[in-house]
């Protein structure tokens, strides 16, 4: 599983809680991988878009602009079981061998 | 000029993508650069910059410029004819510009590549029609005198146009799309043509051919053939 495929999980996993604001999704990501650039999270989110895992539309917020959100599509559901699925063979994997 | 954090991020992202992606991108960024300090959008210009596939590409295209510039360079100058050189060169540079990226989407082909591949072919066949009235001519011409140095700098200002506008179509191959590359391939072709004659001319070699026939028939084997193989990769090119 390479850092993309971890990438792309938590992406489809914040969106699978609920569609997210992109803005937001980034940020949340960056905190948590902080040497990975925004704009790699936001290539990643892109290519998310372009596989048709997500989609994009815009969402109006009370007394402001309309803002880009994101959701999960059906197909975007298949590919966070499968990355879900392989994430945890890894985690058991590496825990067999004593790392914790 | 001062140019703000901004353009040059416009800039970068035009220039690595599509004009469609790069809509979108610019879009999404504006969106969450927005309110951002300008130290963000330069970093994230700067990211845009980095990947070793941009890398690559833009050696490609320094490696193409340097294809249409030398020959270009060679042939509006006096004293310096690389025939051999210049075929070489644009063989390679249509051999880059030919394994060029991966296929987008497919769009009609706009007017102003039709234009620009009519003016290069009308070039190309300049070249040819100034030869063939310069030879089958030639007695009505030699009493004006002067009819060397004219050819000569008709040859001249026709690689100058071929190659300013394959230099266009190779900057218009990466920010609009891949097919603007034929304005360049056919841009290599016009030169090396062109090149051909140029070395002619210049040669000091005394087995060259003292004959209007003689000399028809000896550029006439070389340029027939290097403007036909031009030509089939400039059709190749709009693929």
């Amino acid at each position: 599983m390479l850092k993309k495929d971890i990438l792309e999980l938590c992406l489809l996993h914040l969106l699978s809680q609920g569609d997210q604001y992109g803005y937001e999704m980034l940020t949340r990501l960056h905190d948590i991988f902080p040497d990975t650039r925004e704009s790699v999270i936001y290539a990643a989110l892109r290519g998310l878009c372009k596989e048709g895992l997500t989609e994009k539309y815009e969402g109006q917020v009370s007394a402001g602009p309309a803002r880009k959100y994101y959701r999960i599509t059906e197909a975007g559901q298949a590919r966070y079981a499968a990355l879900l699925e392989q994430w945890r063979a890894m985690r058991q994997a590496v825990e067999a061998l004593g790392v914790v | 000029m001062k140019f703000s954090p901004w353009d040059r991020l416009t800039w970068t992202v035009r220039w690595r993508f599509s004009p469609q992606e790069a809509d979108e991108i610019l879009d999404d960024y504006r969106e969450l650069l927005s309110g951002r300090p300008p130290e963000d959008v330069r970093q994230v210009a700067a990211d845009f910059g980095r990947p070793t596939e941009y890398g690559l590409w833009l050696a490609r295209f320094w490696g193409m410029a340097g294809c249409l510039a030398l020959p270009l360079l060679w042939n509006t100058m006096w004293f310096a004819y690389h025939q051999v050189l210049s075929l070489v060169l644009a063989a390679a540079g249509a051999a880059l510009a030919l394994s060029l990226g991966k296929k987008e989407e497919e769009r009609q082909l706009g007017r102003g590549l039709w234009a620009l591949l009519v003016v290069q072919a009308a070039l190309l066949g300049a070249v040819f029609g100034l030869f063939a009235f310069f030879c089958f001519h030639m007695d009505t011409l030699l009493p004006l005198g002067n009819v060397g140095p004219l050819l000569h700098a008709l040859l001249q200002l026709i690689s100058l146009l071929a190659g300013l506008l394959g230099l266009a179509g190779l900057v218009l191959t990466r920010v609009e799309d891949r097919r603007w590359r034929a304005v360049y391939v056919l841009g290599l072709t016009v030169l090396a043509v062109t090149s051909i004659l140029l070395a002619v001319m210049g040669s000091m070699d005394v087995s060259a051919p003292v004959t209007i026939e003689g000399l028809w028939r000896y550029c006439m084997v070389r340029m027939v053939p290097t403007a036909l193989v031009g030509l089939g990769a400039t059709g190749a090119a709009l693929c």
